[in-house]
Order: C-alpha cells, then sequence, then structure tokens
C-alpha cells in the first residue's frame, strides 16, 4: 500500500470550494448593487419625466412654440437614457440568481414607462407639430421569436441614422404579463413577434431594413435627406 | 437548445472546479511539504553506459556526443552506446569518424533497420555493460556535472530512474521562447510531484536508470509506442518503484522552432499519454497506488480535457458576438458607417460576471505565483526572454497547445473508429 495523503485532498476540495462560494457571494453582492444601480437610475428617470411632463404643460398652457426644439431636446435625451437603461436590466435580469422578481418588477416599471414616455411624445407632437417618427416595438426573447433579435438590430441601426428624428418606444412581451401592454396590442391588433407599430400601423413579422426605410420615410411630412434615394 | 445551454453550462463550471482543485492541491502540496536541501555527494564511480537512439541525425550526432565526451566522469567507467535506428543519412559514418577521433573514449555503434526508438533502446541496453543506463536523445546536451548530480540518488533502493532539469536549449524565436517558460513551470511542476511519488514520464533527453531494475519490469516497450519513455514511467510507477525529479542538473534539448513540428511532437506526446493511460488503467483512483492513482493518472486524461473545453468555450464566446454581428450586418447591407457614427464605449463594473471573475482571479494568481517559483528553484530570471515572450506564454500558448487538443481529439476519435 503505497503513500496517500488524504489530508491534501480535502483541504484542496475545501478551499476550492470556498474559492466558488467566495465568487458566489461576491456574484450575489453585485446582483444587489445592479438592483440598486437601476432601482436608482429609475427614480432619477421618474423626476426627468416629471421634469418633461411640466414642460409640456407649461407648453400648452403659453402655446409658445418657440420653446418646442428645447422641450424636444430634453424629453428625446430621457427616452435614450430610458432605453439604454431597459437594455441594461434586460441582460442584468438574465443574469440573476436570487433576485430575479424584483428585477422583473423593474422591468415592469420601465416598460410602463416607456409608454408615458411613448403618450407624451405624441402629445407633444400634436402640439408642435414637429416632423418625427415613432415606432412601438414588440419583441420577446430568442427561443420565442428567432427573428426578434435581427429586427432589433435593423432598428438600432435605423436609429442611428435618423438620430433624434426617429422615436422608437420597445417592449419585451415576454417578461411581464404587463395589462397596459395587453390593451396596447389588441388596440393595434398585435398577436405574432416580433410587431411594429409605426406611426399608428401596424406591421406584423419581420421587416427588412428596405421596407422600414420606406416606411418610415413615408411617416414623414417634409423629405428627409436619407429617404432621397428611396423616393427617386 | 435550453437543455443544450444547461448542459454545456455545467461542464464549464465543472472544468473550472476541477483546474481550481488540481491548481489548489499543488499548492498545498508545495507548501507542505519540506524541502530536502542536502546535496548528495557521490562516493564511487559505478560504470554507467549512455544510449542515444538516433534516426536520421548526421547534423546534430556529433554535437551530441562531443558535448558528452566533456562529462565530469572517469573514463574507464562511462561507455556510449550509438544506435543507428536505420537512417538513410551519414549519421552511421559521422559515429565511426568520432570514434576513430576520440580512440580513448569507450564509444560503440549498433545498426539496425529501422525499428523505432523502443527497439534501439533494447539494443543498447542488452550490449550494456553500466550498471547504469542513460537514454539521450540525439538533440539534446547535458551540463557536465549533471551525472555526478544525480547518481547519489540511487542510494534508496526503490529508485529506479533519476531525472535531471529539462530546459529548452537556446530559444530563438517566441515559440521556442514560450517552451521555455513551459518546460520551466513543468519541471517545477514535476519536481514537486516526485514529493508524491507521482511523476509519471521519464523524457528521452538524459533520464537515468538502475539497468537492473529496467531488466526486471522488461525493457522499453518495441511495439510502437509513440511515448516509451512515457509507458515507462508508468510501469516503474506500476511496480511501485521511485521516480526522482532534480532541480539542480541540467540538459538542454532543441524545441520545434515552428507550429507544425510542435503540433507533430505535441501529438505524440499527448496521444502517447492516453493511450499508455488507458493502457494502464488499473491504476485509475486506485487507492493500491497512492497519490499516483488518485490524482496524477486522472490528470492525465483530464488535463486534456480542461485544454479542450476551455480553448473551445474561448473560442465559442469570444467569436459568437462578433459572428452574431456580422450575421446581422448583412441585414443593413454593411452600412457600419451608420452604427460607427455615435458610437459609445461605457464600462460598467457592474456588467461584469462576478463569479467567474472571481474564479479566474485567483487562478491567475496562483499560477503567477508558481510561476515565480518555479524560476527561483530553477535559478532562472523571469524576464529572461522579455516580458512580450512571458506575456505571450501565459496568454496565448495554452490556446495554441488547446488548439493543438482539437486535432488530437480528432484523431483519437477517427482512429478508434478504424481500429474496432
Amino acid at each position: 500500500m503505497r503513500k496517500l495523503n488524504k489530508q491534501n485532498y480535502y483541504i484542496a476540495a475545501i478551499l476550492t470550494l470556498a474559492i466558488f462560494v467566495l465568487g458566489l457571494l461576491l456574484g450575489l453582492v453585485i446582483e444587489e448593487k445592479r438592483t440598486r444601480y437601476v432601482e436608482d437610475k429609475y427614480e432619477e428617470n421618474r423626476i426627468i419625466y416629471s421634469s418633461s411632463q411640466l414642460q409640456y404643460d407649461f407648453l400648452s398652457m403659453l402655446d409658445d412654440k418657440d420653446l418646442c426644439p428645447g422641450v424636444y431636446k430634453t424629453f428625446y435625451t430621457n427616452v435614450e437614457e430610458l432605453e439604454t437603461i431597459r437594455i441594461k436590466l434586460e441582460s442584468y435580469s438574465e443574469d440573476a440568481m436570487l433576485n430575479k422578481e424584483s428585477f422583473e418588477l423593474l422591468e415592469r416599471e420601465y416598460l410602463l414607462q416607456e409608454i408615458r414616455y411613448w403618450m407624451l411624445a405624441r402629445k407633444t407632437q400634436e402640439l408642435c407639430k414637429n416632423d418625427i417618427v415613432t415606432v412601438l416595438n414588440f419583441f420577446s426573447s430568442d427561443s420565442e421569436c428567432p427573428r426578434c433579435n435581427e429586427q432589433n438590430f435593423i432598428l438600432t441601426y435605423l436609429k442611428k441614422k435618423f438620430g433624434d428624428r426617429l422615436l422608437i418606444f420597445s417592449f419585451n412581451c415576454e417578461v411581464v404579463k404587463e395589462p397596459m401592454v395587453e390593451i396596447l396590442m389588441s388596440t393595434y391588433g398585435v398577436s405574432e413577434f416580433p410587431a411594429l407599430v409605426i406611426e399608428g400601423k401596424t406591421f406584423q413579422g419581420f421587416n427588412d431594413k428596405e421596407k422600414l426605410m420606406e416606411i418610415i420615410c413615408s411617416g414623414f411630412n417634409n423629405l428627409q435627406p436619407e429617404c432621397i434615394e428611396i423616393s427617386d | 437548445m435550453e437543455v443544450l445551454h444547461a448542459i454545456s453550462t455545467g461542464i464549464l463550471w465543472i472544468t473550472y472546479f476541477l483546474s481550481l482543485y488540481f491548481s489548489v492541491f499543488w499548492l498545498i502540496v508545495f507548501l507542505s511539504e519540506k524541502r530536502d536541501t542536502r546535496k548528495k555527494r557521490l562516493t564511487s564511480y559505478p560504470q554507467v553506459t549512455v544510449a542515444i537512439p538516433a534516426y536520421n541525425e548526421e547534423r546534430c550526432i556529433r554535437r551530441t556526443i562531443l558535448n558528452l565526451l566533456k562529462l565530469r566522469y572517469p573514463v574507464d567507467r562511462l561507455e556510449i552506446i550509438v544506435v543507428d535506428d536505420g537512417s538513410t543519412d551519414k549519421t552511421s559514418s559521422v559515429v565511426k569518424r568520432i570514434m576513430r577521433e576520440n580512440k580513448g573514449y569507450d564509444i560503440k555503434l549498433i545498426e539496425q533497420e529501422n525499428h523505432g526508438k523502443g527497439t534501439a533502446l533494447n539494443k543498447a541496453l542488452k550490449a550494456a555493460a553500466g550498471e547504469y543506463f542513460v537514454c539521450l536523445d540525439a538533440d539534446s546536451f547535458v551540463k557536465n556535472d549533471a551525472l555526478e548530480r544525480m547518481l547519489p540518488y540511487f542510494d534508496d533502493p526503490d529508485v529506479a530512474v533519476v531525472l535531471p532539469v529539462l530546459k529548452v536549449h537556446k530559444p530563438k524565436n517566441l515559440l521556442q521562447k514560450m517552451q521555455w517558460y513551459e518546460y520551466l513551470i513543468n519541471m517545477f511542476f514535476k519536481e514537486l510531484m516526485a514529493k508524491l511519488d507521482c511523476v509519471h514520464v521519464a523524457p528521452g533527453p538524459f533520464s537515468v536508470y538502475r539497468k537492473e531494475t529496467l531488466l526486471k519490469v522488461g525493457m522499453f516497450d518495441d511495439n510502437h509506442n509513440l511515448t516509451e519513455d512515457l509507458e515507462m514511467a508508468l510501469r516503474l510507477q506500476s511496480h511501485n518503484y521511485k521516480l526522482v525529479q532534480l532541480l539542480g542538473p541540467e540538459v538542454t534539448t532543441i524545441a520545434p522552432d515552428n507550429l507544425k513540428e510542435l503540433y507533430k511532437q505535441r501529438n505524440r506526446w499527448y496521444k502517447g499519454a492516453i493511450l499508455n493511460s488507458i493502457k494502464y488503467r488499473r491504476m485509475m483512483l486506485n487507492r493500491k497506488y497512492g497519490d499516483f492513482g488518485m490524482i496524477q493518472m486522472p490528470t492525465i486524461i483530464i488535463s486534456g480535457i480542461i485544454a479542450l473545453v476551455m480553448v473551445l468555450s474561448i473560442i465559442y464566446y469570444s467569436l459568437k458576438p462578433y459572428v452574431l454581428y456580422l450575421y446581422n450586418m448583412f441585414f443593413i447591407n454593411f452600412d457600419f458607417m451608420t452604427l460607427l457614427r455615435n458610437m459609445k464605449f461605457t464600462f460598467n463594473f457592474l456588467d461584469l460576471d462576478f463569479t467567474l471573475f472571481t474564479v479566474a482571479v485567483i487562478m491567475i494568481c496562483v499560477s503567477v505565483f508558481l510561476l515565480k517559483k518555479s524560476h527561483t528553484y530553477t535559478k532562472e530570471r523571469v524576464f529572461k526572454f522579455g516580458k512580450i515572450s512571458l506575456l505571450m506564454y501565459m496568454m496565448v500558448y495554452f490556446i495554441v497547445l488547446g488548439v493543438m487538443w482539437i486535432g488530437i481529439t480528432f484523431d483519437l476519435l477517427v482512429g478508434r473508429k478504424q481500429r474496432w
């Protein structure tokens, strides 16, 4: 019988496990921090939203069109910020080990916030007659909707192309069953994913870049430089 | 898809766990074992036979033999046997010239048809007059005090073989420099393994065997074994002999200087390791064989799997986003100028995968610690070949080896189909 120092094996196993537990604990700490981060950002955004809301009220009270560009600029920046955090939140939620529920609640909050912004956008548009196009993007996760990823990529691309003249509000319909989203979906007759509502018209299923360009361009009141090629 | 994802994640975490476990295990061994720093002195000079199997070595053999003649050892106690394994070049005539030029030395030449290294070594073993039998590859060079410093370790009758520290001979290009680091760390590990009687390979360059033991366990495997040196070490382990690894006596060997040669070498080594471990599988996780059975035998197999999984996952996870991105680019007709516009790089500390991050950081710390220690014990400077080659060794080399493992795994799987 040869020498076998069992102690080494046990100590190594305990230490390795300890390192993994340490990693896991750190992961949980980070998860907490992530929740806090998203919550804080939400609080921040809520206040900014109130500001946008007030700005709109003020605008409609005075009926002074000269204020429109400034008001729209803040509004647009806020929507962008909201979208960035929403995407982050989505990936945090996927990684979550323990706080799945609180992440889901947060996602719901963000969803509602998106809708609020969308409604405000419509009102502002009516008042200021901004030449912008709004898009509602209903999508779902990869496994249920293989083409959603591609659709989102094209939308991101178009967003880069049109900048602040294109407002996109995205709703991840898989995570939370939010009645408000369901009302939106039935109003616009959305039954499958991906689905886009562009300036009130519904387009179900995947739409390629050319098709979307066409739809978006026809949504503008005036001819946009990006649309010149198409109108020819 | 979900199931597949769960399985692959599981395999990944098991791999992380095992590789961390092995590192921690050897770290504990390193920290807990007492080191014997007493230098042993040679009291008498027993007869020693050095066998050099040579196949088409006309360019190297002269240097190798002349280097051997410089050994600090009595001339009448040293026998050199060159076995020409059916070379098609002038190896034999070069050796004959050296024999004529050095009449005072006991140099012999055995010529045989090409039968492989195992047979060549056995021919030399049968003809050997020495009490100790030394194998020396034709592309390896010995420091002149090596034999003197190694022989005293045979004072324990259970010791079957004593191994010198093997270094890369004058590394020139980056690939050789990376191998320099690899060899050094390997040697450090082997010395550590020897403390638990876990050495599983007695490499070709200058392994000193007790001839009596070799004959007792039955000569080298000449049945076209890919790694007869590894097979012999496993056999000695299976007979419970001791293999001693030293860090003092130095032997240098020429390492492959291009990827193709390296792949050929590693293909042979790793395949030989796997096949021979399967041959001696009865020792696997067998407590009768002590630490060797419990930790070393599984390591031989698992290290290959770890390398394979690691490199596949690295390739997968680092390429996936780009492939996806490229695929998506089709939908926007590769109009990347628009995407580049307003591109924002934001790094958020919170976005890291922290569990994996912790494990990785600890692994890197352990590796750096062992790297430092292996240099200390082999009396080498860490930055001997510059910072770049060290960095390349740490960041890139394992990927090179991992990619080779992919080829080897493929070979093994295909080879199996052919055999059965």
